[in-house]
């Protein structure tokens, strides 16, 4: 607030360099001026609520955009233009009659029907808000496998048996295997900073049998360390699914059964549904289209016969690489030109292969690197104004490639936007949060203690951002998946110390069920320090049996 | 205004529509904040935010970017629904916002959410201009630069710094030395 005052002063004498005599009281005035600022809190839920209304709004108002050709049509007008109408009338009435009669009468070639109607399909994102706890219990493991629960080393355990059976540990930088359990928290205290997690990454060791050793890699650990702020956590908020929409399989499938193939009745099947289509553009750079009519889902990518410059084996990058800008342009025009709604998307950013990252920021950098002919235009999926993030830490949503020599689109897969939400218990707890954090994110890269051999690399975090992390979860009762998109927080990679780290940000889903169910994370199995290399034996190792006397 | 910002709003010109959801987002607390502090009441100003950005999406292409950005657009918007909601609701003419009510009983501390310091600080913006109240509220609570005031109230940059200057020596003036001289004790 300081800075504040003195800004405004200064503007002030700016303007009036005679209220420099007033500065005491101009600087009690406004730092009054600065604290009487009203607290207000903006309802969030009117917020969203309102911005549902203007997203249907502008869905209206886009509907009729387009003149309406018969808007000016009406019988009464045409009627009134007749001083007699009853021939008008009459002839109208056996137009009506010969239209239904001709559509059944009529037989195309093949056998085909037309299809005289076109359906639209409305492709806006929506959500539909259900009950509390609607979509059941979150955790995959049940409560009655709750007992049946065992202590699990590293991986390869039962993911069933995992859950929140056993008191786990946090590992404190001075005494690794002595630190307080989770579970207790409040034995840390507040006047200590919590404690931090090492974390395993590569390994390494030697075998005994070998005369000689292997060459072991180098063996390395990380370390996460909170450096952020408080943050607040609201203790219900909304998880969402995909809701299925599948209203034109069956339609579809009655349509198809109309053709006559000539080589299969398809009348003779019942209840068909069409679950997948696929077509193709008979066009030089044309486009193969999939759609998957059980879940509205559709991808389009490039017919590579008819790509003539894509089947070239050898590929010279040009002299200047195009910008983000430009790449991101072509991607923007190929959505416009095929009517895509993008709304549920946030604007396109390119994402650059590891080599050009770690290597150089723009391409023009990397000229000296193998360069990639594709790049791909990421445009970040957002429910409710919320980025989707993936359990990796990076944001999900659509990926659309562009190859670069022609300057074209070669592909991108798009899905259904529509969602069901139900309110669930969210973890509000911070310190546990900022624990599971230090130890790596919900699949622990930091629940290992350190070992003396191993090169730490610290990693320090920031103050977490909310999002909603996509996770998949599987229904044993109906043997099917189910993807789910929860509430999160994103703990950003600030900075990395004496080495790097692939992930960008860590994503704790904070869902309560979610979270307990890998947390606190079991203790690992203790790993062995490599074993020095053994001293050879003279030859020979085995002495020959004495002779027989 | 940013170069996204300019390619949404092309975009929504063009009959994309759905795009001014981005714009909502951006700017909906901002334009919530602003009309509460001119209402105080957390009804009115939910129902003047959606009359805001319904008028804006139906206006959205008679906007011109030549004319000023679209965040000063959107408040100009906002500020007219206050206005011509206290000028609807109310008999007298000169009302543009809840602070001109003061002299009707209207209590401006009632809702629960505002914690106004000292009262002496409410009186002395009472007495101000609708104008000079509003360059205060911007500047100070919203931290909005000069050029963005001038255009929401529709003067120049050099006028609304002067009216700025204007309005705090008023400030200054109305607080009674007796007052002042406690609040400087309270405060040191």
């Amino acid at each position: 607030m300081a800075r504040d005052i003195q800004t405004i002063l200064l503007e002030l004498y700016t303007i009036d360099p005679s209220l420099r005599a007033q500065e005491r009281e101009l600087q009690k005035l406004i730092g009054e001026m600065l604290r009487a600022n009203p607290l207000i809190i903006v309802d969030e839920k009117f917020l969203k609520e309102l911005r549902r209304n203007i997203g249907a709004l502008a869905r209206e108002k886009s509907s009729h955009s387009s003149p309406n050709p018969f808007s000016a049509f009406s019988f009464r007008t045409l009627f009134s233009k007749f001083p007699n109408p009853l021939p008008l009338a009459a002839a109208l009435l056996l137009l009506a009659l010969a239209i239904p009669m001709g559509i059944v009468l009529f037989k195309g070639e093949n056998g085909i029907r037309q299809i005289t109607e076109k359906k639209t399909i409305d492709t806006s994102p929506s959500i539909t808000a259900l009950d509390d706890n609607a979509f059941g219990p979150l955790a995959l493991a049940t409560p009655s496998m709750e007992s049946s629960k065992r202590s699990q080393g590293g991986g390869g355990s039962d993911p069933a048996a995992l859950g929140t059976g056993q008191a786990g540990s946090a590992y404190s930088e001075t005494n690794p295997m002595t630190a307080p359990s989770v579970a207790d928290s409040s034995q840390t205290g507040s006047g200590q900073a919590p404690a931090a997690g090492f974390g395993r990454g590569g390994g390494g060791g030697v075998s005994r049998d070998m005369a000689s050793p292997m060459i072991a890699p180098e063996f390395y650990q990380y370390k996460f360390v909170y450096k952020g702020g408080e943050f607040s956590i609201d203790d219900r908020m909304p998880v969402y699914r995909k809701k299925k929409t599948a209203t034109l399989t069956s339609r579809v499938a009655e349509q198809i059964k109309n053709i006559n193939f000539g080589f299969l009745n398809l009348d003779k099947f019942q209840n068909l549904k069409a679950q997948q289509i696929s077509l193709t553009e008979d066009r030089d750079h044309g486009y193969m289209i999939n759609l998957n009519l059980e879940d509205n889902s559709f991808s389009i990518n490039a017919d590579w016969n008819r790509w003539a410059e894509l089947q070239r084996s050898a590929y010279t990058p040009p002299a200047s690489p195009p910008s983000d800008q430009e790449i991101i342009s072509i991607a923007d025009a190929f959505m416009r030109s095929y009517d895509i709604n993008m709304s549920a998307y946030g604007p396109g950013k390119v994402t650059w292969p590891q080599y050009h990252i770690m290597g150089a920021d723009t391409a023009e950098k990397s000229a000296s690197l193998y360069y990639t002919p594709d790049v791909s235009v990421l445009y970040p999926l957002k429910i409710d104004g919320k980025t989707v993030m993936d359990e990796g830490g990076n944001e999900s949503g659509i990926y659309v490639s562009v190859n670069l020599p022609t300057k074209s689109v070669l592909g991108a897969g798009f899905e259904s936007n529509n969602y069901e939400s139900s309110m669930y218990q969210m973890e509000t707890d911070n310190k546990k949060l900022i624990n599971i954090a230090e130890q790596g994110g919900m699949y622990g890269y930091g629940m290992y203690p350190p070992y003396e051999s191993a090169k730490i690399t610290t990693i320090e975090l920031g103050t977490p951002t909310s999002a909603l992390v996509r996770t998949w979860r599987y229904d044993p009762s109906r043997n099917t998946g189910y993807e789910l998109f929860v509430p999160a927080l994103i703990f950003p990679v600030e900075r990395m110390i004496n080495g790097t780290f692939y992930q960008k940000q860590i994503v704790i889903p904070i869902a309560k069920e979610i979270l307990n169910e890998r947390y606190p994370f079991p203790k690992p199995m203790p790993l062995s320090e490599p074993e020095p290399s053994p001293t050879p034996l003279p030859e020979p190792a085995i002495l020959p049996m004495p002779p027989k006397q | 205004m940013e170069t996204e910002e300019i390619k949404i709003l092309e975009e929504c010109q063009a009959g994309e529509l759905h795009r001014f959801t981005l714009l909502y987002d951006r700017y909906s607390t901002k334009i919530y904040r602003f009309i509460y502090y001119k209402t105080h009441h957390k009804e009115t100003a939910q129902d003047l935010t959606s009359v805001t950005f319904t008028k804006a999406i139906e206006r959205i292409k008679s906007y011109d970017k030549t004319k000023g950005g679209f965040s000063t657009w959107l408040y100009q918007i906002a500020r007219n629904t206050v206005v011509d909601h206290y000028r609807t609701t109310k008999t007298t003419a000169n009302i543009e916002d809840i602070w001109d009510l003061a002299d009707e009983n209207i209590n401006v501390l009632r809702d629960v959410n505002i914690s106004m310091t000292t009262a002496k600080i409410r009186q002395a913006m009472e007495n101000l201009k609708p104008k000079q109240r509003e360059i205060i509220m911007l500047r100070i609570w919203e931290d909005m630069p000069y050029r963005e005031i001038a255009e929401i109230i529709g003067s120049s940059e050099d006028a609304a710094k002067m009216a700025f200057s204007r309005a705090i020596k008023e400030l200054r003036q109305q607080l009674p030395a007796a007052a002042f001289l406690s609040l400087l004790l309270l405060f040191k």
